[in-house]
């Protein structure tokens, strides 16, 4: 199963933008994603950000990388800037019981 | 104790027949299949089947054939039931892989395997009558139809402990997350449901109504996955505050 364009994208700029070998940004970022509770194959744009600002800068110091709260701040306003920030996302299992209630406020 | 029992399957068939009802004018509103795949499931194996089926063995008294017919008509909709679910959990949790793909189409030919077989056996009438089986196609059929709710039991339960995480930071509403745990609950209960006749058909070769204490078992089950797809589905004020308080503060 293919990763989604977002976890391909900052995997990659992870690896050009530090001393780390794609298999250690790929590695990374998929470690993070795990512990947001997030798929590498689903990620979505806006949950990268929320990734960026707030989990991955304490993994990527202890992975030695320099000033890693300023470039996942960096990364996180590339990323809306970049293709992959803008793709659609399609319907996640999460939609799917976020409408599953007898309210039916969301549709 | 029949009134205890009656309570629990009762409202299993009530909640079936509300939530699937309510999830028909979702669907009506989103045109979402999802919503449409567990409609189905609900209305069929939660509310048709189990009037059929219990219509066949309580209520009809009449011949031979009218009872082979309840019976039939019972399974194919608690087979078509059963299908719905599987889709469900394909569709939402893993529709763009092919393992997938092959598994729900493995379970498709189990299915047809399974009906075909109790119909050629003859065997489907043990599910009406008294008698004990001869062979093995009822608890292997029971085994066939309760892999769908086993199935997104799994997955809603994996998923729930993902969108825990996703909570902490802010990504999950809790309310959301709850809703999944419940489902969970609820289909771990109705797979629960299929192992105890399963069991019971394998010590003794007849229905559960032959002991009380299988029939406490299943009403049991019963209550426990209305309850936990009722809360889902309509989740109090109170309850869904305590929720909300779950959410990050920042």
């Amino acid at each position: 199963m293919a990763e989604s364009e977002v976890f391909v994208w900052v995997a990659s700029e992870l690896e050009s933008r530090t001393h780390l070998s794609r298999l250690e940004a790929r590695g990374t970022v998929r470690l993070v994603l795990k512990d947001a509770g997030l798929d590498p194959t689903s990620v979505a744009a806006y949950q990268m950000d929320v990734v960026l600002k707030r989990l991955m800068a304490a993994a990527l110091s202890k992975r030695k990388v320099n000033d890693a709260a300023a470039l996942c701040a960096a990364l996180a306003q590339a990323l809306k800037e970049s293709a992959a920030g803008s793709s659609p996302s399609r319907e996640t299992a999460y939609d799917v019981f976020e409408r599953l209630e007898g309210g039916g406020s969301k549709t | 104790m029949k009134y205890v029992i009656l309570i629990g399957i009762g409202l299993f068939l009530l909640t079936s027949l509300v939530v699937g009802t309510r999830l028909v004018f979702l669907y009506l509103r989103t045109r979402k299949l999802p919503e449409l795949l567990m409609a189905i499931a609900l209305l069929c194996t939660g509310f048709l089947a189990f009037a059929v089926g219990s219509a066949s063995k309580i209520l009809i008294d009449g011949t031979p054939a009218l009872r082979s017919g309840m019976t039939v008509l019972g399974l194919s909709v608690e087979y078509i039931g059963d299908a719905a679910l599987a889709l469900f959990a394909w569709r939402v949790f893993h529709a763009d892989k092919r393992w997938s793909r092959v598994f729900i189409t493995a379970l498709a030919v189990l299915g047809v395997g399974a009906f075909a077989g109790e119909l050629w056996s003859g065997e489907y009438l043990r599910y009406s009558d008294p008698e004990p089986i001869t062979g093995l196609w009822v608890p292997g059929a029971l085994l066939v139809r309760g892999l769908a709710p086993t199935w997104l039991a799994f997955e809603c339960l994996r998923f729930h402990a993902q969108l825990r995480r996703r909570v902490r930071i802010g990504l999950a509403d809790p309310i959301v997350m709850q809703r999944v745990g419940l489902w969970g609950l609820a289909m771990t209960a109705s797979a629960g449901a299929y192992a105890v006749p399963i069991a019971h058909r394998l010590a003794y070769g007849t229905g559960i109504r032959e002991h009380v204490w299988a029939i406490s078992i299943v009403s049991a089950l019963a209550m426990v996955t209305a309850l936990s797809i009722g809360l889902a589905f309509f989740p109090p004020r109170k309850y869904r505050e305590r929720m909300r308080s779950l959410s990050p503060r920042d």
